[in-house]
């Protein structure tokens, strides 16, 4: 089975970082969609069938916690799987971006290895916060 | 900010340079042979708000900025001008955000600015720096880190 992956981030070198750790991974990648903001990353998901988001929460226009709150109302988007990638370290906003469906954390700066597990957990369908 | 508060500046911001810039770190002195007066200076400061408020600021010059980029794309020839800058960008977000958590506890919540970088002169440097400070040096380029904050 092959996978789609939405990196969210307003760094392009976060994205194309994340976008390395990825291909070296054991995962069968078929693509990988950009977007630099919240508003772009609704409409990536509107034109693509994305099996995970790797979502960064300070971003200009639309920021993470504004997309999830969007995701969360839509009607045929609110089942999208979200990995929170983010320097944010309060427990108070995890957890209302968990309230809000994303699935796991995974805090700045990471290794390849959290990655791969954290990727690997949520496409089995399970969630590890 | 205390002698606990700037252990935890310095730890955080060694630990960020070593594990995510994948650099070789040395505790250095802020003196004018730190950098090379010819040459720019480019500071990347992001503000934060909440129960405190300040910024952060990181100070380096081209070399600097071209191996961290470097590192974090994993290239070995020289990156663009904009992935230089969006390195330094980055690099001040992370930190920032570490910081805070090390510094105030993970039960106080805080906005941050979009990261910011500016060129400016070595001889800006010491009007520009807050009352915490550091300087490194990470793969022998000089980099000064500093943080402003009211105490909430």
């Amino acid at each position: 089975m092959s996978f789609n992956f939405l990196l969210v981030d307003d760094s392009s070198i976060v994205r194309k970082s994340l976008k390395k750790t990825l291909a070296l991974t054991d995962l069968d990648i078929a693509a990988v969609v950009e977007a630099s903001n919240g508003e772009e990353a609704l409409k990536a998901l509107r034109e693509n069938w994305i099996d995970l988001v790797f979502l960064d929460i300070n971003m200009p226009v639309m920021n993470g916690v504004q997309f999830m709150q969007a995701l969360s109302q839509s009607e045929d988007l609110s089942d999208t799987k979200v990995l929170i990638v983010s320097t944010e370290g309060s427990s108070e906003r995890i957890e209302e971006l968990q309230m809000l469906g994303a699935l796991g954390y995974l805090r700045k700066p990471f290794t390849p290895e959290e990655v791969v597990e954290k990727v690997a957990d949520l496409l089995k369908g399970g969630s590890n916060g | 900010m205390d002698d606990t508060q700037q252990k935890d500046f310095e730890q955080v911001n060694t630990t960020i340079l070593e594990d995510w810039g994948l650099m070789m770190i040395e505790p250095a002195e802020l003196g004018s042979e730190s950098f090379n007066p010819y040459e720019a200076v480019y500071v990347s400061s992001i503000q934060f708000s909440g129960p405190n408020r300040g910024v952060y600021r990181v100070c380096c010059q081209a070399d600097f900025m071209n191996a961290l980029a470097q590192n974090l794309l994993g290239e070995l020839d020289d990156v663009s001008f904009s992935d230089q800058e969006d390195a330094l960008k980055e690099m001040a977000n992370v930190v920032c955000g570490n910081l805070l958590t090390a510094l105030y506890g993970s039960d106080k919540t805080f906005d941050l600015s979009q990261p910011l970088v500016e060129e400016r002169k070595v001889s800006d440097l010491e009007q520009m720096i807050g009352e915490g400070r550091a300087v490194f040096l990470a793969d022998d380029c000089p980099v000064l880190v500093s943080l402003e904050a009211d105490q909430g």
